[in-house]
């Protein structure tokens, strides 16, 4: 069973049409980038796996569900902004994590902490803006979920916090589950990506794996990124 | 996952009503020290004036305190739901309604706290410390009064207790509800969220005080003879049934607030 599909998936914001009659099937153990511009309807379709908007039109499942709090628990989400309260201190995150989250693994996450050099007793309003991102990433990680969802992991970051958020994700997702990165700066993701999914003002224009891309395109997908959305 | 709410949820309330008590309680005995002071004969003018200061403070406080609770309440709904942090509220494992009902107990329980707070800053203020050394007198003074009543009198004083800790249980979760519904509906909008809110809490209390009105209209005309034959005999049917109209307004105010926030928090939800 496919762990994501959207079923001819409309959502618009009054007249504005974020998405619209988007067919797609995510399986389970593959990273997926999610591709494409500012406002191509990225962040809506995550909105929506997430159960945080309700559909126009047409559906979307998550392990064959709609949105519930029964997918929530299988869901692991990383939104693109700062959502963990600042007065809570991190071993108050983790208690967090840990109450509602029945696949966290405390056990990681502390080691995960461990090795950035932060204390637990840290206010999350004293850290900096990436160690504040570094940690929200640390505590999505640390599930043990079936569909890991991340809003702009890397947007805002500098390089070498970008290597270390890509390194988490590769060695802390299970093989059974799936990653949905979505981002603009593909050249930083390609690497880790397994397949594909560009976004153009709603619509899916392409869902391919990268290596077909490289093996029958001849380009990475960055180029084709380029080639695809020049302005 | 109700009771794993409700401990967030006294976590993050917590440290901010905790030091409100603490702070109402030193105010309290730095204005009776004041006052004791004050007492004693001449006292210089700057003296005077801290101690004019205190009791202005001190009453201040009462009424922050009364309004504490649901002021903080309604700025938790929308920092932990509405904005940034309703990402992760709202993905967890839990129903809007477990969510809602946990921050109605816990408000519940800090008003009840705040109640308490403010009787004993009032004991305090009126009569200093050495007034709490005939409090156990008077909790036996009541309960000799409550059985030295006829039986039948002494159902009526049960239900009234009981129907007052329900119009309070009512009026607190209608009120929070009510705010609720209005933020819900105001960050709904993309802009002037906090406007929009302001107005729409204006509305809905003076909403609630015509339905108000209305409701003890309808009950002089719906139970005419309680009221004209006033004696004694039917005073605690007539002070059940007040209460009971009253705890039916208040629900009526719980459904509607509670029915309008979750539909806005579900299909209208805008967060940023």
């Amino acid at each position: 069973m496919s762990i994501l599909e959207c079923r001819a998936l409309s959502k618009s914001y009054g007249a504005k049409a974020a998405l619209s009659g988007v067919d797609l099937t995510i399986e389970p153990g593959r990273i997926v980038g999610l591709l494409g511009p500012n406002g191509s309807g990225k962040t809506t379709l995550i909105k929506l796996a997430n159960g945080l908007l309700t559909p126009t039109s047409g559906e979307i499942l998550i392990d064959g569900r709609k949105p519930s709090r029964a997918t929530k628990a299988i869901v692991s989400y990383l939104p693109d902004r700062s959502t963990l309260p600042g007065w809570m201190s991190i071993a108050q995150a983790l208690d967090y994590y840990g109450d509602f989250y029945a696949d966290f693994r405390r056990g990681v996450a502390e080691q995960m902490l461990m090795n950035l050099g932060l204390d637990r007793t840290q206010k999350i309003k004293t850290l900096s803006k990436g160690m504040r991102e570094k940690t929200q990433l640390i505590l999505t990680m640390s599930r043990e979920a079936k569909l890991y969802l991340l809003d702009e992991p890397i947007g805002g970051v500098d390089p070498a916090t970008r290597d270390y958020i890509l390194r988490t994700i590769i060695s802390n997702y299970s093989e059974d589950a799936a990653v949905i990165i979505s981002t603009h700066l593909i050249a930083d993701v390609e690497q880790v990506l397994d397949e594909v999914v560009f976004l153009r003002e709603g619509q899916v224009m392409l869902h391919e794996s990268v290596e077909q891309i490289r093996d029958e395109k001849g380009k990475s997908v960055d180029e084709l990124f380029r080639e695809v959305f020049r302005c | 996952m109700l009771s794993k709410l409700i401990k967030h949820e006294f976590r993050a309330t917590g440290r901010i009503m905790w030091p409100v008590f603490l702070g109402m309680l030193a105010l309290t005995a730095l204005m009776r020290f004041s006052q004791l002071l004050l007492n004693g004969g001449h006292i210089h003018w700057l003296l005077q004036l801290i101690g004019v200061l205190l009791v202005i403070g001190f009453v201040l406080g009462l009424f922050a305190l009364a309004f504490a609770p649901l002021v903080l309440s309604a700025c938790r709904w929308r920092d932990h739901v509405l904005k940034d942090e309703g990402y992760l509220t709202l993905t967890l494992p839990v129903s809007l309604h477990q969510l809602l009902i946990s921050k109605l107990i816990v408000s519940a329980v800090w008003y009840a706290a705040a109640f308490i707070v403010g009787l004993f800053s009032l004991l305090i203020a009126a009569s200093g410390w050495s007034a709490f050394q005939y409090a156990p007198d008077l909790f036996s003074d009541v309960f000799t009064a409550f059985f030295g009543m006829d039986v039948s009198l002494r159902g009526h004083a049960l239900l009234i207790v009981f129907e007052l800790f329900c119009n309070f249980v009512f009026a607190v979760s209608a009120a929070e509800l009510v705010v609720y519904a209005a933020y819900s509906i105001g960050y709904s909008f993309n802009k002037h969220k906090e406007l929009w809110t302001v107005i729409l809490i204006l509305v809905f209390f003076e909403l609630a005080q015509f339905t108000a009105i209305a409701m003890i209209g309808l009950f002089i005309q719906t139970f005419p003879d309680t009221w004209i034959s006033l004696d004694a005999s039917n005073v605690p049917t007539g002070i059940e049934l007040l209460l009971l109209w009253g705890m039916l307004g208040e629900l009526l105010f719980c459904v509607i607030g509670y029915a309008v926030t979750w539909f806005f928090t579900t299909k209208k939800l805008n967060l940023e």
